[in-house]
């Protein structure tokens, strides 16, 4: 049978590829990964799954990634975000450590920094 | 002679006594003579003027009281005679008194005829007129004097106008010099005076009425100076008016006391016709750019909106192949044979090339908009171009490239954009690589000069002709090369570099001697600490 999750991520990208993609990666690395495809949806699975870190996608609509963000630490949850985007912004870690994101990842992914971002959140497990 | 005695009737008589009377008692002298002037008769007056008894005076001639009396003409009394002969003598003359003074009198001398119209002898009516004579001196002499008063006076008010009218050509002068126009209005609207310049345009107006004469106004114009100075009390007024011709003037009214008080207006008026076309212009100008403005940042907007949908587009699907591409190369999808494995190392290093293409074009488009505004910090460079070679390892280890890095300590720190100085390193480095022999050598310098430092990326590789050392920063330039054929790409790599650079404001250069190497350069300032 399964060795336990080494935690659980929740994946948030409207683009459903990317977020089969990013899930495939996460579980061979041995997490619990749940995929959701819309902003208001992802609000209700943090609510009540709390996962122990969150991949979310900057550009979505209706609500868009920084949104959500925003809501949810109003909202006192502390989770560790990672947001993503295919758009590089030259300021993107600065105000994504404003908006209380712990890292920038942008797309294409390197997989080599989401390992060090894995191993940050998730030490020695 | 003897007296003859003669018989007269009474009648006669009476009349002869009447007559005797008034010669006796008038107060004008009377003499009568006969023809050869020997006296025949005088009257009590004639005494009294010449002071000689009439006893005295019987059977003398008459010439002897007035002829070569010191003022009369000589022979006078013969002169007289004569003239009297024909209808008698008025006229001036001096007589001496018996106590010798000299006198002047008025004198009538009168024919008298016999009844048969021949001259019998003389009457001389006198009168003394020194009295006269000395009123007709002293009146002269006044006369004089007031003449000479009048002169004085004449003069002296024609120098006075003379003075004025110099004085008034002086001002005239002074204010014909003035490119403004100068006209005075009295309370009634007409023009008491104009300069030489509202003289050579509108005609010689003065006399006439100020709104008829320069605005073709039958009533006075809607605002006007002179209504504000004399109605309205103004002290200064200050409006814009339009004349027949169209031209718009500028005025200025104020008030101007003469010295009784009139009440009169002087107007300057400036031509702003020229001033106004000119902010006319000026304003459709700005106008125009204004909108223009509008039109390019609306232009702006959406080629960034656009850049950004691209950039996720392209980006997306990109993303999707590296990701399954490593999975598999990871054989976390399950175990690889030699074969699949090498497939998966072309087509992972195509993926890598695109998004190195994407990323390039995204760049330049990026820069090109403007709206690029640098982040600035002070950073240590060193890191980055250390940053920069761990991130070219691969490409570096396998053109065996050995590098080397010489950053002066006074050079390391900068204050620029961090991530666009890795982006410079890193096409420039990539370009060192790219053109380097294998087992080459890769030179990283830099320097603080005056004010700037002085970055350099050296290789030892083919180098790049004279004739096409500029070219190779125009966009989408390549260098004609064998190996720009193996490595492709969009020769955006030097124009991103250069585009930076500038920014930042410093320089980019390249020094390059074909087969021997190119050494490329740029500065960058360095800012005073703050």
């Amino acid at each position: 049978m399964n060795d336990p999750a080494r935690g659980r991520i929740l994946v948030v990208d409207d683009d459903k590829k990317i977020s089969d993609l990013l899930r495939l990666y996460l579980q061979k690395k041995g997490f619990d990964v749940e995929v959701v495809l819309e902003a208001e949806e992802a609000e209700t699975a943090i609510y009540l799954q709390n996962p122990d870190l969150i991949f979310l996608d900057y550009r979505m609509s209706p609500l868009t990634g920084k949104d959500l963000l925003e809501r949810i630490r109003i909202r006192g949850i502390e989770t560790p975000v990672v947001m993503m985007s295919a758009y590089r912004r030259r300021d993107g870690d600065m105000e994504m450590k404003r908006l209380g994101a712990l890292a920038y990842l942008s797309k294409p992914f390197d997989f080599s920094e989401i390992d060090s971002i894995l191993n940050r959140v998730f030490p020695g497990r | 002679m003897k007296e003859q005695t003669v018989a007269i009737p009474l009648r006669l008589f009476d009349r002869l006594k009447q007559l005797a009377a008034v010669l006796e008692s008038i107060h004008e002298s009377v003499v009568i003579t006969d023809l050869n002037r020997r006296i025949v008769y005088v009257n009590p007056a004639a005494e009294r003027m010449l002071g000689y008894a009439r006893e005295e005076m019987a059977e003398n001639s008459s010439v002897r009281f007035f002829e070569d009396v010191l003022g009369n003409p000589p022979h006078l009394a013969d002169y007289v005679a004569q003239k009297a002969d024909s209808i008698g003598w008025e006229g001036e003359v001096f007589n001496r008194h018996k106590d010798g003074r000299i006198f002047p009198v008025h004198l009538i001398v009168s024919p008298v005829f016999d009844r048969a119209g021949a001259v019998v002898g003389y009457v001389g009516i006198s009168n003394e007129i020194t009295k006269l004579k000395e009123l007709e001196e002293i009146r002269r002499k006044e006369t004089e004097r007031i003449e000479a008063e009048v002169r004085k006076r004449t003069e002296e008010l024609a120098r006075a106008t003379d003075e004025l009218a110099a004085q008034q050509a002086r001002l005239d002068a002074i204010l014909s010099g003035l490119a403004e126009g100068v006209v005075v209005i009295n309370r009634d609207y007409i023009v008491e005076y104009m300069n030489r310049m509202l003289r050579e345009r509108y005609g010689d107006q003065v006399g006439k009425n100020c709104h008829l004469a320069f605005y073709g106004r039958k009533t006075p114009c809607p605002v006007c100076g002179v209504k504000a100075v004399n109605e309205e009390g103004k002290s200064f007024f200050r409006y814009e008016n339009v004349d027949r011709e169209n031209r718009f003037y500028e005025m200025v009214a104020t008030p101007l006391r003469d010295s009784s008080g009139r009440g009169l207006v002087i107007e300057i008026s400036r031509d702003i016709t020229e001033r106004k076309k000119i902010d006319k212009l000026v304003r459709e100008k700005n106008l125009q750019l204004t909108e223009m403005n509008q039109e390019l940042k609306k232009l702006l907007r959406v080629k960034s909106e656009f850049l950004s949908l691209i950039s996720h587009e392209l980006k997306s699907p990109l993303t999707v192949v590296k990701g399954y591409l490593n999975l598999l190369q990871n054989k976390q999808l399950g175990s690889l044979g030699p074969e699949q494995e090498e497939g998966l190392r072309v087509a992972s290093a195509e993926a890598e090339h695109l998004e190195y293409l994407i990323n390039q074009f995204l760049d330049i488009a990026q820069l090109d908009s403007g709206r690029y505004e640098l982040v600035k910090e002070r950073f240590d460079v060193r890191t980055l171009i250390k940053a920069c070679l761990l991130a070219l390892k691969e490409a570096a280890d396998k053109q065996k490239i050995r590098f080397k890095v010489a950053v002066g300590k006074e050079a390391s720190h900068i204050y620029a954009d961090p991530n666009k100085i890795k982006q410079v390193f890193r096409n420039l480095i990539e370009n060192a690589i790219k053109f380097s022999p294998s087992g080459g050598k890769v030179v990283v310098t830099g320097a603080r000069k005056t004010g700037f430092a002085l970055f350099t990326v050296e290789d030892e590789g083919v180098g790049i002709p004279p004739e096409e050392q500029e070219r190779v920063f125009e966009r989408f330039y390549q260098v004609s090369s064998p190996l720009t054929m193996k490595y492709g790409g969009l020769g955006l790599g030097l124009t991103i570099v250069k585009n930076i650079v500038n920014l930042h404001g410093g320089e980019t250069w390249l020094q390059s001697v074909p087969a021997k190497g190119t050494k490329a350069c740029f500065t960058l300032p360095l800012e005073e600490k703050s």
